[in-house]
C-alpha cells in the first residue's frame, strides 16, 4: 500500500516522515514537476509512504505547492496521512477539508499535543468524531509518542461516511453543474474535490479534463462568482469558500480545544523580549550579520578549510597515484588519450567536487540550524527593510547567502518566494554571489599583486557582488518586471530547538542535491577542458599555445582588451571557468606557467579588472544547469545568463576606464 | 480605517480588502485571513514600515503598503 504524508509547512512533517521510515527514504522524481519525490518504506511492512511539501492548500501559490495537486491527481496511492499541529488547529484545518473533500482513505495526525500541554490547552479527541469521521491519532512526533498506532491505524483505513461541507446555495449549484462536465473515470478521487478544486482556482485540475468541458467549466466558475459578488455573499469566490470553511473550523476549535484544568488560557499574543531584539531594525540587523561572521569562520577558516585541505592531500597522495597505476597495470599508455582524459579529465574532476564538500555541509548544517530554530524567518524581517528598497523580497535573504556557499543550492532555494517573477529575479542575481569557487581566484591574484592589503580586496570584491546584486534587482523591477508588484507576507514560526538528527538529514540531503547536479557539470566539464587543452589543429598533447583553448580565447581576446585584459591567456582562463570557477586559477596558473607569468601579464589595475570580471561574469554551467531545470525554460535560462555576462562586462569597463583616469 | 492605522496591542475585525492582487489576497487566504477575521498588533517593525500581526493562531508580517490595503474596524 502507498500513503501520502501532506501537511502545511512547518508541522513535524519531516519528523513523523522519518519516524514511520526509519532512515531509508529515497528521493525520486515526478514527471513534469521539477520538486523532488521523497518516498520510505515504513517500518515493519512493505508500505510505502511518500513525502509531499509543506503546503498551506492544495490550491498552489508556489511551485513547491503545486506538487500537491499533482500527486493527488497523478500518483498512485491508497490514502492519504494529514499531519496538523495541535497548537495552530485553526489554520492547519483549512488544508485537512480540502483533503477530506477529495473522499479518499485518511488519517489525521494531530502532532505536538506535547507542545500543545505546554500551552494550558488539551484535546477532546471524541468530540472531534463528530466532525470528522476518519481515523485519528494524536501524536508527539519528535518524542516519538503514538508512530505505533499511526502504524496500526494505517491498516484500518477506510472512508466510513464521506465528507462533505455545506458551502451554500450558490456554491453548490455551481459544483454540481461541474461535476456533471466530469466524464466518468477510475480516479478513486471524489468527482465533487474536482468541482471544489476548480471553483477555488486550482489550474493544476485542467489538465486532466477534457479539452471540450474546461471552457464550459470556466464559465460556471466565473458565472457563480459574478452572483456571489452581486449577491454580496462574500468579496470573491474563494473568499465564500473560505468562510464557510472557517464557520465550520471555528465551530470544531470551540467543541474540541479546551483549556486543561487549573490553567488559565492566555488570549494574549504578544512579542517576547528576544524577538523584540532580534527583530530591532539596527540590533537586529548587526546580530545577523556578527552570525553571518562567525558561520563564515567556522565554514572556511576554522573548520572547512583544514579538511579540505586534508581531503586534497588524500586524493594527489594516494587515491589518484593509486587509480593512475591500476590504470597502467591494465596496460594504459601514460601518454595515451584514454589514460589523460580518466586521470585529468574525470579523476580531478571528482577530486574537484569532493574538496568542495566540507565546506557546502558546514555551510548547509548551519544554514539549516537557522531555518530550524525559526531564526531565518526574524532575519527576512529585518532584512526586508532593505531589500524591498530593491524590489526584492526578506524571503531572498535566504538564497542569496546561500550564494555564497553555493550558487547551485542556492538557486533551488528560491523555491520558497511565491511569486514567479520575483522568484525569477532572485535567480537572476544569485551568481553575482561570491560563491566559495570564486576564492581560488582572489587568492591567487591577490597574492601576486596587492600583497599589502589582501582581504581589504577580497571582502571589496564580497561587497561589490552585493553591490551589484542589489543594483540589478532595482534595474530588474523597474524594467523587464515592472508590471509585477513585490509582495511580502511572512509567517512568524515559534522558536524551536531544533533536533539534531533532522538538521544532518537536511544538510546530507542537500549535500547529495548538490553532488548529484553540481557533480555532473563539474566532471564532464574537468574533460572537455582536458581535451580543449590537449587538442589542437595539429593533433594531440600539442603545446599549451596551439591547443584549441588557446585558439578559443585568442578568438575572445580583442572583446576584452577595453576591460584591460585581452589577452589569450586570460579570455582562455574566463572560458574555462565557466564550466567551473575554481578552474580560472587553476587554468591560468597553467597556461602562464607560474606566478611570475601571471605578473608579466596584467598590470595590479588590469588585475583588479580581471578579478571582477571573473567575480560577474557568467554562472558557472552547473549554475546554469540547475537554472534550466527550476525555470524549465531556455528562453528564461539564456536572459539570465546574457544579463549576467552584460553586467559584468560594463562593471569592469567602468572600473577599468575610471582606474585609468585616475592612476 | 486601515490596518496600518492600527496601534501596537489593538485588536481588530477585518471589514474589507482594497485593491489588493489576485495573488497576494489567495497568499492571505493560505495563511488563514479574510474578511471577518480578528486581527492583533503585535508590533510595527522596520521603522514603520512592517506590521507584525497575529491571526487566530498565526503570527505574520506584512508591508505598509499591503496593510493600508486592508480595511479593518477596531474592537
Ligand atoms: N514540541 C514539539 N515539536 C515538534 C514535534 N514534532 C516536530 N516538532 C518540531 O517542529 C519543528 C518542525 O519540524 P519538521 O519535522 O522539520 O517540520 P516540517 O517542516 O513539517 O517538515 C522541528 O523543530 C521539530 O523538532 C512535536 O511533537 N512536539
Amino acid at each position: 500500500m502507498r500513503f501520502m504524508l501532506i501537511g502545511n509547512p512547518n508541522v513535524g512533517k519531516t519528523t513523523l516522515f522519518n519516524a514511520l521510515t526509519g532512515a531509508n527514504a529515497h528521493v525520486g522524481n515526478w514527471s513534469g514537476v521539477t520538486v523532488d519525490k521523497l518516498v520510505g518504506s515504513i517500518k515493519g511492512g512493505n508500505d510505502q509512504l511518500i513525502d509531499l511539501p509543506g503546503t498551506y492548500s492544495v490550491t498552489p501559490s508556489s511551485e513547491d505547492e503545486g506538487v500537491v495537486t499533482y500527486a493527488i491527481l497523478h500518483e498512485s496511492y491508497n490514502g492519504f496521512i494529514n499531519i496538523v499541529d495541535a497548537t495552530h488547529l485553526k489554520r492547519n484545518l483549512h488544508l485537512s477539508i480540502q483533503l477530506l473533500e477529495a473522499n479518499v482513505p485518511m488519517m489525521v495526525t494531530l502532532n505536538m499535543m506535547d507542545a500543545l500541554a505546554k500551552k494550558g490547552l488539551m484535546f477532546d479527541a471524541q468530540r472531534l468524531k463528530e466532525y470528522i469521521p476518519n481515523e485519528l491519532v494524536l501524536i508527539s512526533a519528535r518524542k516519538g509518542e503514538g508512530i505505533e498506532s499511526v502504524i496500526d491505524g494505517l491498516a484500518k483505513l477506510s472512508i466510513e461516511k464521506p465528507f462533505k461541507l455545506d458551502y451554500g446555495n450558490t456554491i453548490e449549484k455551481a459544483i454540481a453543474q461541474i461535476i456533471r462536465l466530469i466524464p466518468q473515470n477510475e480516479r478513486a478521487l471524489d468527482n465533487r474535490w474536482i468541482a471544489i478544486q476548480a471553483l477555488e482556482g486550482n489550474e493544476g485540475v485542467y489538465p486532466i479534463l477534457p479539452k471540450s468541458e474546461v471552457d464550459k467549466i470556466r464559465m460556471i466558475v466565473l458565472e457563480t462568482e459574478k452572483q456571489i459578488i452581486e449577491g454580496k455573499e462574500a468579496l470573491s469566490l474563494k473568499g465564500a469558500i473560505f468562510n464557510k470553511r472557517r464557520e465550520w473550523i471555528h465551530q470544531v476549535y470551540q467543541a474540541c480545544v479546551k483549556p486543561l484544568p487549573g490553567f488559565k488560557e492566555e488570549h494574549q499574543a504578544r512579542l517576547t523580549p528576544i524577538d523584540r531584539l532580534l527583530t530591532h531594525p539596527i540590533l537586529g540587523i548587526l546580530i545577523f550579520l556578527l552570525l553571518m561572521f562567525l558561520i563564515y569562520s567556522l565554514t572556511f577558516d576554522w573548520l572547512g578549510n583544514p579538511i579540505s585541505d586534508g581531503f586534497t592531500a588524500v586524493i594527489d597522495n594516494w587515491v589518484t597515484p593509486a587509480i593512475s597505476s591500476f590504470l597502467l597495470s591494465l596496460g594504459l599508455h601514460p601518454e595515451g588519450f584514454i589514460y589523460g582524459a580518466l586521470i585529468e579529465g574525470v579523476v580531478a574532476g571528482v577530486g574537484g567536487v569532493i574538496v568542495f564538500l566540507p565546506q557546502i555541509l558546514i555551510l548547509f548544517f548551519c544554514l539549516s540550524l537557522m531555518e530550524a530554530t525559526g531564526y531565518m524567518a526574524r532575519v527576512a524581517i529585518v532584512m526586508d527593510y532593505i531589500f524591498s528598497g530593491f524590489g526584492l523580497n526578506g524571503k531572498a535573504v535566504v538564497p542569496l547567502i546561500t550564494g555564497f556557499g553555493c550558487n547551485v543550492p542556492a538557486i533551488m532555494a528560491t523555491r520558497t518566494i511565491p511569486d514567479k517573477f520575483e522568484r525569477i529575479k532572485t535567480m537572476m542575481i544569485i551568481p553575482f554571489m561570491s560563491c566559495s569557487a570564486r576564492l581560488p581566484v582572489y587568492v591567487l591574484f591577490v597574492g601576486i599583486f596587492f600583497k599589502k592589503s589582501q582581504s581589504l580586496i577580497i571582502m571589496g570584491l564580497y561587497l561589490l557582488g552585493i553591490i551589484v546584486a542589489l543594483l540589478s534587482a532595482k534595474l530588474l523591477s523597474v524594467s523587464i518586471f515592472k508590471k509585477t508588484q513585490s509582495q511580502f507576507i511572512l509567517e512568524v514560526p515559534p522558536y524551536r530547538v531544533p533536533q539534531f538528527k533532522n538538521l544532518m538529514n537536511q544538510t546530507f540531503s542537500r549535500g547529495s542535491d548538490f553532488i548529484h547536479t553540481a557533480g555532473k557539470f563539474i566532471v564532464l566539464g574537468s574533460v572537455v577542458l582536458w581535451l580543449l587543452k590537449d587538442l589542437g589543429p595539429s593533433g594531440l598533447h600539442v603545446p599549451d599555445d596551439q591547443s584549441y583553448l588557446a585558439l578559443l580565447g585568442g578568438v575572445l581576446a580583442p572583446v576584452f582588451l577595453p576591460l584591460g585584459f585581452g589577452t589569450w591567456q586570460a579570455a582562455s582562463s574566463l572560458v574555462v571557468g565557466f564550466l567551473a570557477k575554481e578552474l580560472v586559477a587553476s587554468s591560468i596558473l597553467i597556461i602562464c606557467g607560474a606566478e611570475t607569468g601571471i605578473l608579466a601579464l596584467f598590470t595590479p589595475l588590469q588585475a583588479f579588472s580581471f578579478l571582477v570580471f571573473s567575480l560577474l561574469y557568467i554562472p558557472c554551467l552547473s549554475t546554469v544547469g540547475v537554472m534550466y531545470q527550476e525555470t524549465k525554460s531556455l528562453k528564461v535560462t539564456t536572459l539570465m545568463v546574457i544579463f549576467g555576462v552584460v553586467v559584468a562586462y560594463l562593471v569592469s569597463f567602468v572600473i577599468y576606464q575610471l582606474g585609468l583616469l585616475i592612476l | 480605517m486601515t490596518l496600518a492605522t492600527m496601534k501596537k496591542g489593538e485588536c481588530a475585525i477585518i471589514t474589507e480588502f482594497t485593491d489588493l492582487s489576485e495573488s497576494f489576497s489567495r497568499r492571505l487566504y493560505d495563511v488563514g485571513i479574510s474578511v471577518g477575521s480578528e486581527v492583533r498588533l503585535l508590533s510595527i517593525l522596520n521603522f514603520g514600515q512592517l506590521f507584525y500581526i497575529s491571526i487566530d493562531d498565526v503570527d505574520l508580517c506584512i508591508r505598509k503598503q499591503e496593510a493600508q490595503k486592508i480595511k479593518i474596524e477596531k474592537i
